[in-house]
């Protein structure tokens, strides 16, 4: 590319602009144009996002005083601490919303979508002031992610996907920095800062991002064994750290039982070594294979396994080429490192506990996509933009299959809107937020999260239990509801626990649960 | 020991980005191969944005369909000025009306004729698969005035879940009416 056009201020500028709006305007138009809905007609549609928006509701209007929003009335150090329980996401997400929706107004139910753009407007911002790539490489940043947005968008307006991808942006400048320029130590030691405190708020939103902290640390040192030693062990520690109070504070989750519940349903029996190395291979052969209905996510999964490999081998490869560009500190170990730990080991971890999945992996690729065009520029990162271009149209389709519920069209939204608002007005002649009451009062069994509950009061929490068959004790939750009047799960409740019916509504009943210590202390 | 410049030169003429990025090609060109592919870009890129009205303002006099109502909800039959023709709406008009249709889908394109009298009134076409639903069909009214009878209007059945395959199969829709629009049928076929 011409000089004028790598060093111009004026099409830096133009290229900034097109960087913080390109994502937003692709999901307006695939809204607008593909939905024939509006940004502002959404509506959480999953059991997951229905949860995330009721307790960030509960976040938004009580604090951490809601009720006990979880699984297997598993509660972490909640009690010790005297706050509620917030899902499996936590409650990290709800207070960065919150410190938003203080200022814009806690809107039903975009609240938190209007809350993930800001964040991802200021990363954004952040990117673009502190990248020192020069404009070629800003324009590829804005085309990579332009393109790459709308195939995040399984879940990429809403939940809390559009924070790990700010949080990748805004980490970019920060370990290319420490990489590749020639900082003086006192600006080295302001990035290690900002970086240190991004990956501990990225870590209480999901503890993966933790493992950043170890290449962090080495970029502080020079390379050696004995120095990659102390980062691994600090590092390591802070890993810890984070899982813990990610486990038991955060999000007390029953992920390993989960994970053997789900392991016994696939291969319907046991958990044993064999299964568990079944599962592992499915995992991996998963990633080699292109599904009919849905080949744009393994494509895409694809792209990113050999990427990685490209950028570990490239990097080593090149080590000379690197050495002559840059004038910073980091070395070709250090940097390969840094791609080992961001994208490497999340395969691993995605393989071995949970299932490869291209929603989870996008913010490290994108991480380690710009910090490699950063200190290996070349024009051929260009054909990574084409593929995504290509995995549009397929990846297009998987979005509008699963998210059409999420953004309906407006006599859609209406309609039910307005049916969620007259069971919240009568749901609220039942159940009342008591405040300073043990957070079982103010918490609700059920067994599935039908849309209605979006409109529960503020600070009422869902709770879900799953081995509701396997349970010897009174259930604590002093509400249950039953969508749809299951009789099955009314018989197991009731094997333990006495129910009475307060309100029948034309999807379900909402029992007080009489062996709850609230419901007794109430009746008294 | 070797140099590294000496050691750069065989990387080089070998092309070190070359096995890589090919590898992507590979993969990205057997992606692009894929049976249907260039129909189902079209279905999700271009059909959503078309106009699904046509020009042509006509009753077919039959149609050879093979369709059947399924269930309906909140739907009233109504009788038209025409007497061979008749239409569904919702009976009321604060809720949506629901059509639940199996269709043969053995051709690419049926005709519908769905009426609407302002903004608020909308017809919508699902394809219902398990838990999920694709959008095939939108069409809205416009401000203060009926939409002429018998206007026709086009539903790419081609969309459906592997709707690029060239076989018969059974489909299911959802047709969803709102407000004060309505459904155009005769004898119950309401797809042309």
């Amino acid at each position: 590319m011409s000089h004028s056009f790598e060093n111009s201020r004026v099409v830096r500028f133009f290229i900034s602009a097109l960087l913080l709006v390109l994502p937003m305007i692709v999901s307006v138009l695939i809204v607008h144009l593909v939905f024939h809905s509006s940004l502002s007609f959404y509506i959480p549609n999953s059991g997951d996002e229905t949860v995330f928006w009721i307790d960030a509701k509960s976040v938004y209007s009580v604090g951490l005083r809601g009720g006990y929003s979880g699984y297997e009335e598993l509660l972490g150090a909640a009690p010790f601490l005297g706050i509620g329980t917030y899902g499996g996401h936590g409650f990290a997400p709800h207070l960065l919303t919150k410190l938003v929706a203080r200022f814009t107004g806690f809107f039903p139910y975009t609240a938190i979508n209007i809350a993930n753009w800001i964040y991802f407007g200021l990363a954004s911002l952040f990117f673009v002031c502190s990248w020192r790539g020069r404009n070629g490489s800003l324009l590829f940043t804005a085309l990579f992610l332009g393109t790459s947005f709308p195939l995040l968008s399984f879940y990429v307006l809403d939940w809390q996907e559009p924070l790990h991808v700010a949080f990748a942006l805004a980490l970019a400048p920060i370990f290319s920095g420490l990489a590749v320029e020639d900082f003086s130590p006192n600006k080295r030691w302001a990035l290690f800062t900002t970086g240190f405190i991004l990956l501990f708020l990225a870590s209480l939103l999901r503890y993966s991002w933790s493992v950043l902290y170890i290449p962090l640390i080495f970029f502080m040192r020079p390379p050696s064994g004995r120095n990659f030693f102390h980062a691994a062990a600090l590092g390591s520690l802070l890993v810890a750290m984070s899982y813990i109070s990610y486990y038991f504070v955060a999000a007390p989750y029953p992920y390993g039982e989960y994970g053997k519940i789900y392991i016994e349903k696939i291969f319907h029996g046991q958990m044993t070594i064999a299964s568990y190395c079944r599962y592992i291979w499915i995992n991996i052969r998963s990633m080699f294979m292109l599904p009919a209905d849905n080949p744009s996510e393994r494509l895409g999964l694809l792209v990113v396994l050999i990427f990685f490999v490209c950028a570990s081998s490239l990097t080593w490869l090149r080590r000379m080429d690197i050495g002559r560009l840059r004038n910073g500190t980091a070395s070709p170990v250090q940097l390969i490192i840094f791609h080992v730990f961001n994208i490497g080991l999340a395969i691993v971890m995605s393989i071995l506990w949970y299932t490869p999945n291209l929603r989870l992996l996008a913010p490290n690729y994108l991480l380690s996509v710009l910090m490699m065009s950063r200190y290996l520029p070349s024009k051929k990162y260009l054909l990574l933009v084409l593929i995504n271009v290509f995995l549009f149209p397929l990846a297009l389709e998987v979005h509008r299959d699963s998210r059409v519920g999420s953004y309906p069209v407006y006599p859609e939204y209406k309609h039910a809107t307005d049916t969620f608002n007259t069971f919240g007005l009568e749901v609220s002649k039942y159940i009342t937020y008591q405040p300073g009451a043990d957070p079982w009062c103010n918490t609700i069994l059920v067994q599935e999260w039908p849309r209605e509950l979006l409109a529960l009061p503020s600070g009422i929490a869902t709770h879900y239990y799953r081995a509701i068959n396997k349970n010897s004790h009174a259930l604590k939750a002093r509400y249950v509801y039953l969508h749809l009047d299951n009789p099955l799960v009314y018989a197991e409740i009731s094997r333990t626990t006495r129910l009475e019916p307060l309100w029948h509504w034309s999807e379900g009943t909402l029992y007080l649960n009489l062996d709850s210590s609230c419901s007794v202390t109430s009746e008294n | 020991m070797m140099k590294f410049s000496a050691l750069r030169l065989p990387y080089k003429k070998l092309g070190i980005f070359l096995f890589p990025f090919a590898t992507i090609l590979i993969a990205l060109a057997l992606y692009l191969l894929q049976p249907g592919f260039a129909q189902r870009a079209w279905c999700n890129i271009i059909v959503p944005m078309q106009n699904p009205a046509l020009t042509r303002e006509y009753f077919f006099d039959c149609s050879n369909v093979r369709q059947q109502i399924i269930s309906m909800e909140n739907i009233v039959d109504q009788p038209s000025d025409d007497p061979r023709w008749r239409f569904f709406t919702p009976k009321d008009p604060s809720k949506p009306g629901k059509l639940l249709i199996w269709i043969k889908k053995d051709r690419n394109k049926v005709i519908l004729y769905p009426r609407m009298s302002g903004p608020l009134d909308v017809v919508t076409i699902h394809e219902m698969r398990n838990h999920q639903r694709r959008m095939l069909f939108f069409v809205e009214g416009s401000e203060g005035r009926w939409s002429p009878i018998s206007k026709q209007y086009v539903l790419n059945l081609c969309c459906v879940d592997f709707g690029w395959i060239d076989e018969e199969f059974d489909v299911k829709l959802t047709i969803n009416i709102y407000g004060f629009g309505q459904i155009w049928h005769k004898d119950e076929n309401i797809f042309y």
